[in-house]
């Protein structure tokens, strides 16, 4: 039975080894999520960890269980395994300590998805944003600081953004190739496409929505540090997809005023 | 009850007139369920290395984006002409891989597979029933596979828009490449497969539940024949939600309906349509994709109990319960399809609710791992190739299914969806998990199937650099996830947020993959080498304890000699304690005790225990 | 009889092992002594399996058309042929029923009611091209709303199942004409009586749903 003892020992051997490198890596945060920007993507994290931690045991306990079975079980000629069939009181409270540790998880999960989709604060600051095949457009109020109405139906050439003719506040919009929004306040975000999915994604809030054609779809979060992220797709658009890359900058107020000064309304063509 | 019993005769002496007599209805159109079951396998195998290939093209995209492989030009010619792949052929791949792996490799093998061959032999039948059913069902699967293949040839393109379909990158062929003829062509190949699922899944449930030999009740059938049953009843409620959806997205993408398509304006054109919703297609979609994917886990969850066991020397433990957990697993499974729509912009308390059935649903697949563990607790574990593969099973579901706990938690969804830690999660519990239940069932199989025995040297070493190499390739890309990286990426490059360390895991997924790659050729070189050359198997050469172990090897046309097996016992009368032999297989008869129930005295008559062989019959 | 001692120590971690009590044969079962089948012949559970499948497509379209068109009532008229052709289906039911009951007498007039089946599936199959006439000349056509492309859909996808359940006649007609033996003769006939039946029902339900929206 020595290649029993060969192939005990080297599945053992590797089942934890594996689970250490796997368990080091983690717990070093070797290659972790980008730095956290919102207050949102805190309490995320927050619950991440939680999970980690509950399941980091699980997978730990199991492997070094499967292990030590695998060798101190493997098979010898003298040896008789025993006729067990089943224990129900061991299942019962297995079942129960599962149950109660995802009652934990599910409890802290809906609660924070609950405060992730509610409405935004009335603070908060809107951006529009038009997601296309393959860049986004974001929309922001012109000089009379209201947002005007834009839909695709209203796309043309002369029209590219879709601002509706009829409604006053849509003429002197700003449409602008970067999202800046002002340091200091919640920011809420509309989401619309022209022709497909897109996703918008903000790693390092962690949090994105898909954008779908005919629907808004809108999210909303509130930064903890000014700088400059990047806003990948993240729903499969097409074979640009990749390179659908967005830019958000996080600034002062009065950098932001100045920015948002300097953007040039769309001109449209009565 | 009369015609019963004269229908259910008449079954038996119907498929016993039926001897097949000519090459064609011997090996090409036979109603023979075993020759159904190898051609289904073959068939299946094939796809899948074809999917595989696909994988190892993208991944060196991945890994070295400016590779040259001249060689390639003749496998891709529109999109690897200059020897590197090009954005459209990445898409092309990345959706073919997905599709062919889902459907036609793993559906196909698990059920049609193991399903036909492992049913009938392992219940005490002499076939299916409806032989004529099951081989119209082996050639509509085959056609499928002969339309999605042709699909890649066809000059606007393979399908792009993902495994997932979703409109309307799907629904006009001028959003992308593939979404011309080639989308019309998965669309109907997917069409045919369903039709081959359900003629298939009709005569797996109908076979277990009314064939079954005299004395196999439901609580005496393996796991095997539990999992693939239970998969079939999945299959058969939840692929017409599918085709449902197949046949809208084909009306959208020809006829100018709205069912998924709003106004949109794609490539500068207005595509004038009535207020449709691409969530629709999703909930469609995932009302089979979720079931699906119990469909791919359930059967390789009975393949490794039943393996474990024999391996193990030992009953499966809990039996009850795991056949209750199976049950369960399958019921929840229905209502738990919107965890993958939790950002979909479908309403949030829809999302909530989805929440909780998908982390009730588990429970019972924690159960079913501790029972696996249960089993192996004082074993004396024979480490043969199926036994590996088997114990890997139990490390990669842990793995997968606990990673499965941060996605179907959605708050903790929004950060990872549509990154690259859910292309780890589902591919250490398909790509891993159910594969491995796979590999275990053909190593496990093999000799009764063909009468020779595999390689076990060959075997190890294949397990070995499999198990290893597919961690190196699936653990590895969670941190992909952790980072952010979103999938369906043709390069990442541009992406400042992505550390440069991303590039040293992409490249150790890759060669970790074509290593994993490099190993099937040992197991396709095992596989044909042993069927043509191997070494007679005997007919039990596990010493396991399901009934078609006491079959000829190979079963004859009608599996059983003149007489049906009688059982008597569960197929898990392993290491009973006063037996002459470490297994009791289940047709030997129970004597009982006289001395009644209480005791059971160790004293072995002719190899037969004096105890009862189990006390658990429903 | 250390083996003995090692039995009854674990004796007592498990449930006591017990022969197994009598099969009561349930109803489901098909009886005491042989319960390891079902009350029902396969082709017959194979049959209801199917039509299973069939009800979840149905099932599918309707609850993607209810999504679909939200609360919005419909906006064409239903043609009066509707009405023909629902009664035709209910007409085949009451058909199919005598024919059930002849056949378990095994009386041979059944194969003319199936015939009545079969001329009844093809005045439907007429009515039902009048109706998608009558709804075009009207102007309504498959893209009009979502409506009208639910009603083609689901009006269609039930005509191709006539269709099927045509085929199925003509196979009976072949078994009979081939003088087949009954048992052969009576499963094909079985079979077709159920799944007519079902496509029956699934014009009711379908009629029912369009009333229900146009409310």
């Amino acid at each position: 039975m020595k290649l029993s003892s060969r192939q005990a020992f080297g599945y053992a051997a590797f089942l934890l080894i594996f689970t250490a490198i796997a368990a080091w890596t983690i717990a070093n945060k070797t290659w972790w999520f980008p730095p956290l920007a919102s207050v949102q993507g805190a309490e995320i994290d927050n619950l991440f960890m939680l999970t980690l931690l509950i399941t980091g045991i699980v997978f730990i306990a199991v492997h070094v269980v499967l292990a030590y079975f695998i060798w101190r079980y493997r098979g010898r000629p003298d040896r008789k395994a025993a006729y067990i069939t089943h224990n129900t009181p061991f299942e019962l409270s297995a079942a129960s300590t599962v149950a109660i540790a995802l009652v934990i998880l599910v409890g802290g999960g809906t609660t924070l998805w609950t405060k992730i989709q509610s409405q935004p604060p009335a603070d908060a600051f809107t951006v529009e944003v038009w997601a296309e095949q393959f860049r986004w457009t974001f929309h922001y109020p012109g000089a009379d600081g209201r947002m005007g109405n834009v839909d695709v139906r209203f796309i043309s050439d002369e029209n590219p953004y879709g601002l509706d003719p009829n409604d006053p506040y849509a003429k002197d919009d700003v449409f602008a190739t970067e999202m800046h929004v002002p340091y200091g306040k919640p920011i809420a975000v509309i989401l619309r496409s022209k022709d497909v999915l897109h996703n918008f994604f903000l790693p390092h809030f962690r949090l994105k929505m898909d954008v779908v054609p005919g629907m808004k779809t809108r999210m909303w979060f509130t930064p903890t540090q000014a700088g400059v992220f990047e806003i990948p797709c993240a729903e499969l658009c097409g074979v640009g997809h990749y390179i659908m890359r967005g830019v958000l900058t996080v600034e002062s107020p009065e950098q932001f005023n100045e920015w948002l000064s300097q953007q040039t309304p769309v001109e449209m063509s009565q | 009850m009369e015609s019963h019993v004269s229908v259910h005769t008449a079954e038996a002496t119907d498929v016993h007139h039926h001897e097949p007599q000519s090459f064609w209805t011997k090996y090409v159109f036979s109603q023979d369920h075993k020759v159904i079951a190898m051609q289904y396998i073959i068939t299946a195998l094939i796809m899948g290395f074809i999917g595989m290939v696909m994988s190892w093209i993208f991944r060196i995209q991945l890994a070295w984006p400016d590779h040259n492989l001249p060689f390639m030009r003749f496998l891709m010619p529109t999109n690897m002409e200059s020897g590197t792949l090009q954005t459209p052929g990445y898409y092309m791949l990345v959706t073919m891989h997905g599709t062919i792996m889902v459907f036609f490799l793993l559906t196909a093998i698990l059920t049609g597979g193991f399903g036909n061959f492992l049913i009938p032999l392992q219940v005490g039948a002499r076939d299916m029933a409806f032989p004529l059913l099951n081989m119209l069902s082996y050639w509509f699967y085959f056609l499928s596979c002969v339309v999605i293949t042709i699909s890649l040839f066809v000059s606007t393109g393979a399908a792009s828009a993902g495994w997932t379909s979703y409109p309307p990158l799907s629904a006009l062929a001028k959003a992308t490449p593939g979404s011309g003829l080639g989308q019309d062509l998965w669309l109907i190949a997917i069409a045919l497969f369903i039709v081959a699922s359900t003629m298939g899944s009709l005569n797996y449930v109908t076979t277990a539940l009314n064939m079954r030999a005299k004395g196999m009740t439901l609580m005496r059938m393996p796991l095997t024949v539990w999992g693939i049953v239970v998969a079939a009843v999945l299959g058969l409620f939840a692929f017409p939600a599918l085709f449902a959806g197949a046949v809208l997205l084909l009306l959208d993408r020809h006829l100018g309906t709205s069912f998924f398509l709003p106004h949109l304006v794609v490539g500068g054109e207005h595509i004038v349509r009535d207020g449709g919703s691409p969530l629709l297609w999703q909930h469609l979609f995932w009302f089979l994709g979720h079931p699906e994917v119990y469909i791919l886990i359930l059967p390789a969850m009975g393949i490794t109990s039943e393996i474990l066991s024999n391996g193990a020397r030992k009953p499966i433990f809990g039996y009850k319960v795991m056949v209750a957990s199976i049950v369960v697993i399958a019921f929840l499974s229905f209502i738990v399809w919107g965890h993958h729509m939790f950002v979909s912009g479908m309403n949030p308390w829809i999302g909530f609710a989805f929440v909780i059935t998908t982390l009730i649903i588990a429970i019972p697949s924690a159960i079913k791992t501790f029972n696996w563990l249960g089993t192996l607790w004082k074993g004396n574990i024979r480490f043969t190739t199926p036994m590996l593969f088997a114990i890997g099973f139990i490390s990669t579901f842990v793995t997968g299914g606990l990673t499965g706990l941060f996605l179907g938690n959605s708050a903790l969804d929004i950060p990872l969806h549509d990154t690259y830690f859910v292309v780890a999660h589902f591919h250490v519990v398909m790509g891993l998990s159910s594969v491995f239940g796979i590999f275990g069932g053909i190593y496990y199989w093999f000799p009764k199937m063909t009468g020779k025995m595999m390689s076990e040297r060959w075997g190890k070493w294949h397990f070995w650099l499999t198990f290893i190499g597919s961690y190196g390739v699936f653990w590895t890309m969670h941190y992909l996830g952790f980072m952010g990286m979103p999938r369906r990426y043709f390069s990442y490059e541009s992406y400042e947020f992505l550390p440069p360390s991303m590039h040293t895991l992409q490249i150790i997924i890759t060669v970790s993959a074509l290593i994993v790659g490099l190993a099937q050729f040992i197991f396709i070189v095992n596989f044909l080498y042993s069927w043509l050359r191997g070494s007679k198997a005997p007919d039990n050469p596990w010493q396991a304890n399901s009934l078609e172990w006491q079959a000829p090897t190979p079963p004859p046309h009608g599996n059983w000699g003149e007489h049906l097996p009688q059982v008597h016992r569960w197929p898990y009368d392993y290491s009973v304690p006063g037996a002459s032999t470490d297994f009791v297989p289940q047709t030997v008869p129970v004597e009982i005790e006289p001395t009644g129930e209480h005791h059971r005295t160790a004293v072995a008559v002719n190899g037969y225990t004096n105890g009862h062989g189990n006390g658990r019959h429903a | 009889m250390g083996t003995v001692m090692v039995a009854t120590r674990e004796r007592s971690r498990l449930r006591r092992i017990s022969p197994p009590p009598p099969d009561r044969g349930n109803g489901w079962w098909s009886s005491d002594d042989d319960p390891q089948s079902l009350a029902l012949p396969s082709w017959q559970f194979g049959t209801w399996l199917g039509l299973g499948t069939l009800t979840v497509l149905f099932v599918a379209l309707t609850s993607a058309y209810v999504v679909r068109v939200g609360g919005d009532p419909v906006s064409f008229a239903l043609p009066p042929t509707l009405w023909v052709s629902t009664l035709i289906l209910v007409a085949n039911s009451l058909v199919l029923i005598r024919t059930r009951r002849l056949l378990a007498k095994k009386h041979p007039h059944f194969v003319r009611w199936l015939g009545v089946s079969g001329a009844l599936a093809l005045a439907f199959l007429v009515t039902q091209v009048i109706t998608w006439k009558l709804l075009a000349a009207q102007g309504v056509f498959v893209t009009t709303n979502p409506h009208s492309s639910f009603f083609y859909v689901l009006t269609v996808v039930h005509a191709l199942h006539v269709v099927g359940g045509l085929a199925a006649l003509v196979r009976c007609g072949i078994h009979i004409r081939r003088r087949s033996r009954w048992t052969t003769l009576h499963r094909a006939v079985g079979m077709t009586v159920t799944y007519w039946h079902f496509v029956d029902a699934v014009w009711l339900w379908i009629v029912l749903v369009f009333l229900w929206t146009s409310l």
